[in-house]
């Protein structure tokens, strides 16, 4: 054994670079592999952080009917708030009532069934929910909804009557503000198990009491009532608002009986959110371990909901996908990283080839040959692997600026440093296994040969499996496209995607085809280049390219190597890119859709601002064009839909109005014609289908009037039919001309104001905000860019970041390219530098040997940049069909980086060329009379 | 008596091996005469390989000048050297070095397309020459083998038809036979002696063989760097060098 490793050390010692350069492949390898890995690690603890952020209340704890007098929920709550994973616990009543309406004689006003939340003081800040708006929260009164608020036509300061089911008297109180309660739809689900998942509409109409208000003047009045589902009425048949005002004529959607009591008791708890694992499947485990633990306070007394675990749920699928999506991203990346580990390491055998050769022919068994290459290259690798890994976590970290060691990861990244640990150990095998094998099927007499002359055409070659790959590819490509695959929208309008990992199969399996093509073209054109390629270097290098020419056709192993790394480098690069940059594109524009342009302004109720307030916003520097946008509600037949009132002329050069968000039409002809029509209407499509109408019909909208909050009914001339418009992904809508709308309506207050900046949305929002501070300080003004959009809907697929992956993509697929460039040329110099001192001494000047080397880096480098850059953009269109079944609206195009392709091929150039003249440099210092000596 | 081709005059060369200094060559000085054949003998490391060096211009002299046909070799650039080289000397290697991915014919034809203008017209003037040479060394069937597919022998009359090919005025051989039988290294200097013959070529063989240099005109012993002259004209009469 000593044996082995005595000679093991002289190796590794006498080929230093050669060692180097394999320590660095495997390194860069496991890097790179690592680095994505924990890049999904990374982005799937963020999308499941991000959409628990986005759940109201963790879980809740309801004392079950016959509970024990003991069981009482004080007593309950003190005890819950002990428990270790638990951050607070908060008592929360919810009961419902059959009416409200706003008194005092300002109008005559009222709503449908609601809700009545009660709730203490401190449950605001414990559960940083809901958001006030408008006002305070005072026990004295009543925060509303703004549905309600709108509703009413009610404001902080209204007097409102709430009638609840007899014996519960009616309950006159004051609105002291009004709240966001959007994404609560959970508080109000039936909490029996049986009707839990069930779809329903959660109610328009909310209000929230202090607590000790409700138990005192309210509660047992309630409590009270005959046992029926009047919750569920409020629940379930909130679409059916404002009947009582005798304008909807809506009915009730659905009635369960949920059985609910009449008032539902709960204590709403929040977990140590931190602790939560970043891996949706095992956070969905923790929590449920909790909920467990925590119904074992109070066995069989309690029943405990876990919202995390349906958040989680939900988002549990996107994460998966957006996981297949990153990998399947880096996946050419990570297998160009293991060719180079590949070629590294054959590299590092191929120096001993002659001299392994020599110890076979000298008596050597099989055996002991295997464990000296063993003992050369594993050494090796395991070093290359491990450093590779704490690379990977040092790039991971630099390229997306946070740390992915949170104490919720560690699973998840013990997992990853795993996967990467195994995978370099495969790759380390393949790598040495394949030389080796190769060692023993050339002979002894030929391994001590100065070339290796081609053998045989491989197995995939003479069976075509290239081509069968680009064809099932293509056949794959095609099929998906003919069978578009839908977004199906889920709650709340929320996006929940519906892919297939066939979607995924074509991509790959082109890349596949493709990779194998350029290797057996490559192989065709080097073992040719003593033709055309040979007249081509002899015209532009004289005799010395002719006869390089002539060596590459018969050497032409080494060059593929390099050419394909190079091809597949740029071809990743670039396709990377293409992809990167289309995705970047769609989510701006899936942003924009929602928030209406790259930044809103929107002024608050109590503040209200004319359209004449969009000149002051033009006047603001870094602001391109600026709209009043107005935002009200309308009748269509029993249906509440938003109805959007716009200056056509300045809207065009605010916000993205793209030909695909009309149905049969261009956006220029609809939108001109609605400018020439007064009255016209632009209806959703969904509308459309619903109602059964075109454009050129007649409609009549129920507008509410400003002043009185009526509705009245308003003829309209229908222009056109829109899929999206700004602000209005997927719903229903109604398009108008502002000063017309303001006309019906009796006012001319401005909802909103959409803005398209110059430059960063972020950074003009900024400017806004405090540009608008000063000149308007009496006004409160929310702004809004489509970051601010983009990080509100992180849990969704459509927006996972690749900004991170291609930087890390990027900077590797650099190192690669570098690193098999002077593996390559120090290759060509340590192997040929006995033929480069004799070509000297023949009478070669300088330039004539670096001829000899710089044809072979040429011909490697410009067939990389162009096969690369062609096989790039075309996977590249590939990709991007990809995004069709992810973003809505689907791109129209790829969107060609010119200035990241650019810069890539240009740094690859570089590297190219500086590797070059390195090797120019050390060829300079060559001495040929001791080469020739020593040789 | 003629100008001598080569005039080599207190030749020193030393390298630095570690922290050693190695005295290569000490105050060597012999002139060739043009035609000549001239054996170079010494035991390994003697220096012999470091004075064809010197000779050739693939090296400089520490001390000492090098006139090879009235050209002060050791004054020259890089570049000059090697364009200097490649039209009055040609070198013969113990392992040959024949460049792996060319034929026997491309490597013969080498210096002579590295030596002339760019365009066809030049390179079947070469390809012409090195077959006429190939010819000449009997091994014209070996035109499109590639080094790895030639015998010791037959590689080694493609290096003499390759040193030969641009027609200089000396050819440098270091230890030719080194790597070859008695049989086979007799034959290959013999096709060399007969080939610098026909072509008016001298020729300075090092070698560390008595036999071989017992073929040579004239004999010079070079031992620890420094070079003695044996005065004895050793020339063979041409019957016998025809019939090895």
């Amino acid at each position: 054994m000593q044996y082995i490793w005595t000679y093991a050390r002289a190796a590794v010692l006498r080929n230093g670079y050669r060692t180097l350069g394999m320590l660095l492949g495997t390194l860069l390898a496991i890097g790179l592999l690592s680095a994505v890995l924990f890049y999904v690690d990374a982005s799937s603890a963020h999308m499941t952080q991000a959409a628990i952020a986005g759940t109201p209340v963790d879980m809740q704890v309801i004392l079950q009917p016959g509970a024990s007098a003991g069981a009482s929920l004080s007593s309950l709550q003190q005890q819950l708030s002990t428990q270790l994973g638990v951050k607070a616990a908060a008592p929360f009543s919810l009961a419902g009532f059959t009416s409200s309406r706003l008194t005092g004689g300002k109008r005559a006003t009222a709503t449908t069934p609601g809700a009545l939340i009660a709730v203490e003081p401190s449950y605001f800040s414990t559960f940083a929910y809901p958001q006030i708006v408008q006002g305070r929260f005072d026990p004295g009164g009543v925060l509303i909804s703004k549905d309600m608020a709108t509703n009413l036509g009610a404001q902080p300061g209204d007097a409102i009557l709430l009638t609840f089911p007899a014996p519960a008297p009616p309950f006159t109180t004051t609105v002291t503000g009004i709240a966001d309660l959007s994404g609560a739809d959970l508080l109000f689900a039936p909490t029996d198990p049986q009707h839990r998942g069930m779809a329903f509409n959660p109610p328009a109409n909310v209000a929230i009491l202090d607590l000790h208000t409700f138990n005192t003047q309210l509660r047992d009045a309630l409590l009270a009532a005959p046992t029926q589902p009047f919750l569920q009425q409020a629940t379930f048949g909130a679409a059916a608002a404002a009947t009582a005002n005798g304008n909807s004529g809506g009915a009730v959607v659905s009635v369960v009986d949920t059985n609910e009591p009449p008032v539902s008791e709960q204590l709403h708890v929040r977990i140590n959110r931190g602790a939560l694992a970043g891996d949706p499947v095992q956070a969905q485990q923790q929590t449920e371990q909790l909920r467990r633990q925590l119904e074992r306070l109070a066995p069989g007394q309690v029943r405990i909901l876990n919202n995390l675990d349906e958040t989680i749920g939900k988002v549990k699928e996107d994460v998966l996908w957006a996981k297949i999506l990153l990998i399947f991203l880096a996946g050419p990346g990570i297998l160009l990283a293991a060719y180079l580990s590949r070629y590294a390491t054959a590299n590092l055998i191929a120096a001993q080839r002659r001299e392994l050769a020599l110890l076979r022919a000298r008596g050597a068994t099989p055996r002991q040959v295997v464990a000296i290459i063993t003992a050369i290259s594993g050494i090796v690798a395991l070093i290359g692997i491990v450093l590779g890994i704490l690379l990977g976590l040092a790039t991971n970290m630099l390229a997306t600026g946070q740390t992915v060691l949170a104490a919720g990861n560690a699973l998840l990244l013990a997992r990853s440093a795993g996967l990467a640990l195994v995978a370099g150990i495969v790759f380390a095998l393949v790598a040495m296994l394949l030389p080796t094998r190769a060692l023993y099927l050339t002979g002894v007499q030929a391994g001590r040969s100065q070339i290796v002359l081609e053998s045989e055409r491989p197995l995939w070659q003479r069976f075509y499996l290239d081509v069968a790959c680009l064809a099932a590819g293509l056949i794959v490509l095609y099929i998906t496209q003919q069978n578009r695959f839908t977004p199906v929208v889920g709650g709340e309008g929320n996006a929940t995607l519906s892919l297939s990992l066939f979607t995924f199969l074509a991509p790959a399996l082109i890349w596949l085809g493709a990779a194998l093509l350029l290797l057996r073209f490559s192989a065709g054109l080097f073992k040719t280049s003593g033709g055309w390629i040979s007249r081509l270097l002899g015209g532009l290098f004289g005799p010395a390219g002719t006869f390089a020419a002539q060596g590459m056709a018969r050497r032409y192993a080494p060059l593929q190597q390099i050419a394909l790394i190079l091809i597949l480098t740029v071809a990743f690069g670039v396709s990377l890119s293409g992809f990167a940059a289309t995705y970047r594109q769609q989510q701006r524009v899936d942003a924009e859709l929602t928030l209406g342009a790259d930044v809103r302004v929107t002024p608050d109720r109590s503040t209200p601002q004319t359209a004449a307030f969009a000149s002051s916003l033009r006047n603001t520097p870094g602001v391109v064009a600026a709209t009043p946008f107005d935002l009200n509600v309308a009748y269509v037949g029993s249906e509440l839909q938003d109805i959007f009132g716009v200056n056509v002329f300045s809207l065009r050069q605010t916000a993205t109005l793209a030909d695909s968000f009309f149905v049969d039409e261009s956006a220029d002809s609809v939108l001109s014609r609605l400018a020439a029509t007064a009255d016209g209407i632009v209806v959703s499509e969904e509308t459309a289908h619903d109602y059964s109408i075109a454009a050129g019909d007649h409609i009549n909208i129920r507008l509410q009037q400003a002043n009185n909050g009526q509705f009245v009914t308003v003829p309209f001339q229908v222009v056109g039919v829109a899929r999206e418009f700004p602000t209005a992904p997927k719903d229903s809508f109604l398009v108008v001309n502002q000063d017309f709308l303001h006309q019906q309506i009796g006012s001319d207050s401005v909802a909103t104001f959409l803005v398209r900046a110059a430059g960063d949305p972020a950074q003009l929002a900024a400017t806004l905000t405090s540009s608008l501070a000063a000149q308007l300080p009496a006004a409160k003004l929310q702004v809004e860019s489509i970051d601010d959009v983009t990080a509100q809907l992180t849990s969704t697929l459509t927006t996972v970041s690749l900004e991170g992956l291609t930087r890390i993509e990027w900077v590797y697929a650099l190192l690669i390219a570098a690193l098999a460039l002077t593996i390559f040329l120090t290759g060509l110099l340590a192997e040929r530098r006995t033929e480069y001192a004799t070509l000297s001494a023949l009478g070669a000047t300088p330039i004539q040997v670096n001829i000899f080397i710089l044809c072979e880096a040429a011909v490697a480098g410009v067939t990389g940049i162009i096969a690369g850059t062609v096989v790039g953009l075309a996977l590249s269109q590939v990709l991007v069909t990809i995004l069709t079944a992810i973003f809505d609206p689907p791109p129209s195009s790829m969107l060609v980086p010119f200035t990241s392709i650019g810069l890539l091929l240009a740094l690859v150039s570089v590297g190219l060329i500086v590797s070059a003249l390195g090797i120019v440099f050390l060829l300079g210092r060559l001495r040929p009379a001791q080469v020739l000596h020593t040789a | 008596m003629t100008e001598p081709l080569l005039i080599a005059t207190h030749l020193s060369k030393s390298y630095t091996q570690g922290q050693r200094q190695i005295a290569a060559l000490h105050d060597a000085t012999l002139a060739v005469q043009p035609g000549e054949f001239v054996a170079l003998v010494g035991r390994s490391g003697s220096g012999k390989s470091t004075l064809l060096a010197l000779l050739g211009g693939l090296d400089r002299p520490d001390t000492g000048a090098v006139t090879v046909a009235g050209t002060d070799v050791a004054a020259l650039s890089r570049r000059s050297a090697a364009i200097f080289r490649r039209r009055h000397v040609g070198f013969l290697f113990q392992t040959v070095d024949l460049l792996p991915t060319l034929t026997a014919l491309e490597n013969i034809m080498l210096p002579c397309a590295l030596n002339s203008a760019r365009g066809a017209a030049s390179e079947a003037a070469c390809r012409e020459q090195a077959l006429a040479l190939l010819r000449m060394l009997g091994v014209e069937q070996l035109a499109g083998s590639l080094p790895d597919q030639l015998s010791g022998g037959e590689r080694q009359r493609v290096g003499i038809a390759r040193a030969l090919v641009n027609q200089p005025d000396l050819i440098l051989a270091d230890e030719p036979t080194g790597s070859l039988d008695h049989a086979a290294g007799q034959q290959v200097v013999s096709a060399l002696r007969q080939a610098a013959r026909d072509q008016q070529t001298a020729v300075l063989l090092a070698t560390h063989d008595e036999e071989v240099a017992a073929l040579a005109d004239r004999v010079l012993t070079i031992s620890d760097g420094r070079l003695e002259q044996q005065p004895v004209d050793r020339r063979l009469p041409a019957n016998l060098l025809t019939s090895i």
